[in-house]
This record gives C-alpha cells, sequence and structure tokens, in this order.
C-alpha cells in the first residue's frame, strides 16, 4: 500500500495572494485546522493553518531563531495579540505560511509505513505532491490513513476465513 | 628542527601555512576551526615540528579555562536570571525609552565582563527586541549599543573575552591585574558610550505612556524557571570568582583548573535529586553546551603559532617592529594599541592575538622580561579588544547581533554598522591611548 490510496484528491485550497482574513473564514467555515496553499500553476507553495497564523500573534523576538523561548512573565498581552489578528487580516496567505515544504512532502508512490511516519512526526493532514515537482496532488490525513488500513485489515481478515 | 623541507627553508613554509590559516578565515569559505586542524597538522606533518612539541605548545590552561566557563554559562542560562535582570532593569526606569537605552546597555557591560560576549548578547538581545517592539522604538540604537557596550565590558577582565584569556594565561597575568588595570579605562569608555549614545539617540527617543504602562506590567520573577539551580549557579559561580582571584593569589590555583573545577561542582550539583539517566542526560546536554569548534580553533592556533615560533620568525617580528620604534617603548606601545585596534576591527582578533604574544615576549631582551613588559600587554588587549567593534565582521558578538537583528526584520549592512562602529571604536581607543601615556608610559 502507498500514499495515493489514502488520499483526498480535491481539499478545500487557498491562494498565495488571497487576503488572510479570508482564508481563516474558509477554514472556519469547512471546520478545518490547515490547508494547502497552491499557486495558479497548481505548484504547492506552503501551508496555511490555524497553526502558522498564530505563531504571527507573538512577538517577533519569540518567532525568531534562538528568541525567546518563555513568555510567562508577559502579563497583559492579549490586546496586542487581538490587535494584530486585525492588521493581519488584510495582509496575504503568502506571508503566514509554512513554506519549509521539504521535510513536509509526500509524493503518490511514498510507502504508507513512511507516510505514517511523517503524519506522527510533523502533524496532520500532509500535502502529496508529483514526484519530480512541486505540483500539487492531494493531502493524507491520519484520517484518510486509518480508513485504508482498516479496510485493509478486513481483506485480510476475509482471507483468513476462507482459508 | 630541518632548516629545510623539499629544499624549502621551513620558516617559508610555517609562514605560508600561517597565511593560509589567516587567508580562509577572511575569505570566510570554511570553518575556522577545520582549516586551523587542517594547518596545525600540516606543521606537523611537514616537520615543521614534531607532535610532542605541539601539544607542548597547546595551552590547555586557556582551554580548561574557555570549557569550564561554557558549562557553568550553559547551565546558568536555562534558570532565565539574564532574562529577570533585563526586565527587572526596563521597569526601574519606568520604561522609559532613554533610560531603557542607558540600562540595557549597561547590562550587557556588566554581563560581557563575567561571561563570554557571544553568549551576553545571545541572552539579551531577543529582550532587547521584545521591548523595543513593545515601545513600538527602532531597535537600531539599542541592537548598536549591545554590540558596542557588550566589547567594551569585555575588555575589563581575564575572563570577559578570548584574547584576555590568551594573553592572561600566556604572560600569567590574573584575574585581579585585569581588573585593577583594565577596570578603570573601561568605567571611563563605558561613561564616554553612554553619553555619546545618549547623544545621538537617547534623548530622541519617546514612545507612548499606554506602551509604557503595558511594558510595566511584565512580572519578571516568572522569567526565573529553576530557582534551586539559580542559587547552585551562583555559589558556584562565586566560588570560581574567588579561585580566580583569592585562589589564584594566595594558593596559586591556576584559573583553568578552577573553571573545570567549578563546572565539576555545577554539574554535580545539578544532578542532586534525579536518577541516573535524568543525571545523565543532565550531564550529556552540559556538555553539549561546549562550543568544540571554538576550543579546537584554539588548539589548532597554538599548533600554528608555535611552528611559525620554532623556526625564529616571530623573534625576528619582534626585532623589525622594536627597530620601527628605534626601540623607543612608548612608541612600540602605541604601535602595538593601533595595529591591533586595525587587525581585529577587520579580522578574527583570536589568530592576531596569538600571534602577537610570541612577538611581545621577545622584545623583552630590549625592554626587560615579566612585568616590565605589562604597559605592552595592555597595550595589546585595549586594541584587540575594542577593535572589535569597528567593523561588523570585528568580533563574534557584532556578528551575532546583526544576524538576531536580520531575524528580526531590522537588518544592519556592513556600511551602517561601519558609520556608527568605527568612529566610536576610535574614541574608546583615544580613551584608551590617554590612559595607556598617562598611567605607564609616563
Amino acid at each position: 500500500m502507498s500514499c495515493k490510496e489514502a488520499l483526498i484528491p480535491s481539499p478545500y485550497k487557498v491562494s498565495p495572494e488571497q487576503p488572510v482574513k479570508d482564508a481563516l473564514a474558509m477554514l472556519d467555515q469547512h471546520q478545518i485546522r490547515i490547508a494547502p496553499v497552491v499557486d495558479a500553476t497548481g505548484e504547492l507553495v506552503g501551508m496555511f493553518g490555524l497553526n502558522t497564523m498564530m505563531e504571527d500573534l507573538l512577538p517577533v523576538a519569540a518567532q525568531i531563531e534562538d528568541g525567546l523561548e518563555d513568555l510567562d512573565f508577559l502579563v497583559g498581552g492579549a490586546p496586542g495579540a487581538a490587535k494584530k489578528i486585525r492588521k493581519l487580516g488584510p495582509t496575504p496567505v503568502r506571508n503566514h505560511m509554512n513554506s519549509e515544504l521539504e521535510e513536509l512532502v509526500l509524493h503518490p508512490d511514498t510507502p504508507i509505513l513512511e507516510v505514517i511516519r511523517k503524519l506522527t512526526r510533523y502533524g496532520s493532514p500532509l500535502p502529496v505532491v508529483e514526484e519530480n515537482s512541486m505540483k500539487f496532488v492531494g493531502l493524507v490525513s491520519e484520517q484518510t490513513c486509518l480508513k485504508r488500513l482498516h479496510e485493509i485489515l478486513a481483506d485480510v481478515e476475509r482471507e483468513e476465513a476462507g482459508q | 628542527m630541518n632548516e629545510l623541507i623539499f629544499g624549502i627553508p621551513a620558516q617559508y613554509i610555517a609562514l605560508a601555512i600561517m597565511g593560509l590559516v589567516y587567508a580562509v578565515i577572511i575569505a570566510e569559505k570554511m570553518n575556522q576551526a577545520v582549516i586551523a586542524l587542517v594547518a596545525s597538522s600540516l606543521a606537523i606533518l611537514l616537520g615543521l615540528l614534531n607532535q610532542e612539541q605541539a601539544i607542548d605548545s597547546i595551552d590547555f590552561n586557556t582551554l580548561f579555562l574557555l570549557i569550564g566557563m561554557m558549562v557553568i554559562v550553559g547551565i546558568m542560562k536555562e534558570t532565565g536570571i539574564f532574562q529577570y535582570v533585563a526586565i527587572v532593569a526596563a521597569k526601574s526606569v519606568r520604561a522609559s525609552p532613554r533610560g531603557l537605552l542607558a540600562v540595557l546597555s549597561m547590562i550587557t557591560a556588566v554581563f560581557s565582563a563575567f561571561l563570554d560576549n557571544v553568549t551576553t548578547v545571545m541572552l539579551i538581545v531577543p529582550i532587547v527586541i521584545l521591548l523595543t517592539e513593545q515601545l513600538k522604538l527602532k531597535p537600531f540604537p539599542f541592537l548598536m549599543a549591545q554590540v558596542i557596550f557588550s566589547n567594551v565590558g569585555g575588555t575589563a577582565t581575564l575572563i570577559g573575552d578570548p584574547p584576555n584569556i590568551l594573553i592572561g594565561s600566556a604572560v600569567g597575568l590574573s584575574f585581579t591585574d585585569f581588573l585593577f588595570n583594565m577596570g578603570p579605562v573601561i568605567v571611563v569608555n563605558l561613561f564616554v558610550m553612554l553619553g555619546v549614545f545618549d547623544f545621538i539617540w537617547g534623548r530622541h527617543l519617546t514612545t507612548s505612556m499606554r506602551a509604557r504602562a503595558h511594558l510595566l506590567r511584565y512580572e519578571p520573577a516568572k522569567a526565573l524557571k529553576n530557582k534551586a539551580l539559580l542559587i547552585k549557579s551562583f555559589v558556584v559561580l562565586g566560588l570560581v570568582l574567588a579561585g580566580f582571584t583569592l585562589g589564584h593569589n594566595f594558593l596559586h590555583i591556576e584559573t583553568g583548573t578552577t573553571a573545570l573545577a567549578g563546572a565539576a561542582l555545577l554539574m554535580l550539583l545539578d544532578g542532586i535529586g534525579h536518577d541516573l539517566s535524568e543525571k545523565n542526560k543532565k550531564a550529556h546536554d552540559a556538555f553539549h553546551q561546549v562550543e568544540w569548534d571554538t576550543i579546537f580553533f584554539f588548539l589548532g592556533l597554538f599548533i600554528v603559532v608555535a611552528s611559525l615560533e620554532h623556526t625564529g620568525l616571530l623573534g625576528l617580528a619582534g626585532k623589525m617592529i622594536t627597530e620601527v620604534t628605534d626601540g623607543d617603548f612608548t612608541k612600540t606601545g602605541m604601535v602595538i594599541l593601533w595595529a591591533s585596534t586595525f587587525f581585529s576591527a577587520f579580522i578574527n582578533n583570536i589568530p592576531f592575538v596569538a600571534t602577537l604574544i610570541p612577538i611581545i615576549n621577545s622584545m623583552g631582551d630590549t625592554f626587560g622580561h615579566g612585568e616590565a613588559l605589562n604597559p605592552l600587554w595592555w597595550s595589546l588587549v585595549l586594541g584587540a579588544c575594542l577593535g572589535g567593534n569597528g567593523t561588523l565582521i570585528g568580533a563574534s558578538a557584532n556578528v551575532m547581533v546583526a544576524s538576531f537583528a536580520d531575524r528580526a526584520g531590522h537588518p544592519i549592512s556592513f556600511i551602517r554598522f561601519i558609520k556608527i562602529g568605527l568612529p566610536l571604536t576610535i574614541i574608546t581607543i583615544i580613551v584608551a591611548n590617554i590612559y595607556l601615556l598617562l598611567r605607564y608610559f609616563m
């Protein structure tokens, strides 16, 4: 079994130039946490979700590499973070997505155990792109993966019962 | 040692190897530790010196001191004490931008005197970025202040800056020697720099009362993460400083031994109350704090410099300098001060200082050995450490601050840095020059 058997082929997508406000409304409407960012040519350019957006609400000092690892002392920061949401609304998704895709992406022929390893390490869902390009193919999630494994288990049990 | 190697005089080969190290460091094409190790291996393999001589040339006191302090600071930074001090200081000036620029600068200067400069800015700069963002201030003057004050503060003590560790260990200058001789001129320079920063930026800085009120709500006590470890760290740091001063002066305990013993004690105390697997993890993490590439950079340099020294070239360089200065002690001191300022502004000051140490030692034949040479050592310390402020690449702390500035979206260009850094360096060196003349050369 490989990745393509557990694929969500046409998930909800966002475009890199779409305003954050609209993209967030789309996530909310479909009750999803993350969506692939696909450009006009059909290439995956990032992943946008509540998590990547939340990071932008932090002070810059906590976002940067080797920055502050602890903000326990920062009392009363809520109004500032709320104002940041307002400020982020009209900015494009491109500025707030996770564009470090090298470790995240899967290919249609990636074996299922490697898919599970990446899902456990990087979270769910993960993007699937064509083997030698970033052409977007679909998403794989924990649910689709487990569903497919259950189907395989049912087949195995049927075979065992037949013998 | 052979006079000729493959028909080439050994002196030329030693010089070529040292030249290679400098060229690679300037070109920034290879890791510094790797080139130092490649060069030292070449020096041994080509027979400039044998393995025994190479091992003898390594100043283990310097390496022990560096390793010990890296472990101690590495454990200490987990306690959150640096953030705590910075926030308390910010609140103590009621979050006024002008006061903030001054207190954050002085905190960095004091920490840099007792810790490695790079570690200090790594710990303080994120807080500086946070506070300036909170007060909606441009971070540039604050970040420049971090660079300048960390290099100036680091000059004051034996452990403040690696060149001091090298010189102190090679010459036998103690922690108290540094404090009494470098302390006064550094205090003057710090106040001069405070005045300059206030004149250029501090007095013009403004923010809203609302932003200040927000900052005043911070609770610094919450930045402290592990109070038990904090107490242990302070006890050990106190013992180490006592070792550097009283232990060195009365019991003749070398600084390297003190630092390593301190690191061992802190690791021991840190493990108390944990099971073996947690103890092992803590020890593993503590050893991981040692910047091994820095240690091997030093190790390689010691061997390369020794290979040059064995050929008699450095003694020759010493003679040339004294000839240029007509054997005049004051002129020699001034040449060392300004030349080391210039070199340190543009290249890593560690290989420069490592090369200068045997050269100055060789001047003992002209000016007298032992304490008679001390004014020249102080000239070297001031030039090498303060010169680091001249350009963006003059010291590791500068590069570290610039990298943070870049990540935070406020890049500092080479030219922008030099416009501020170079004039400030010249001011500090003029102050140093006056001090040296008044105290040692008149």
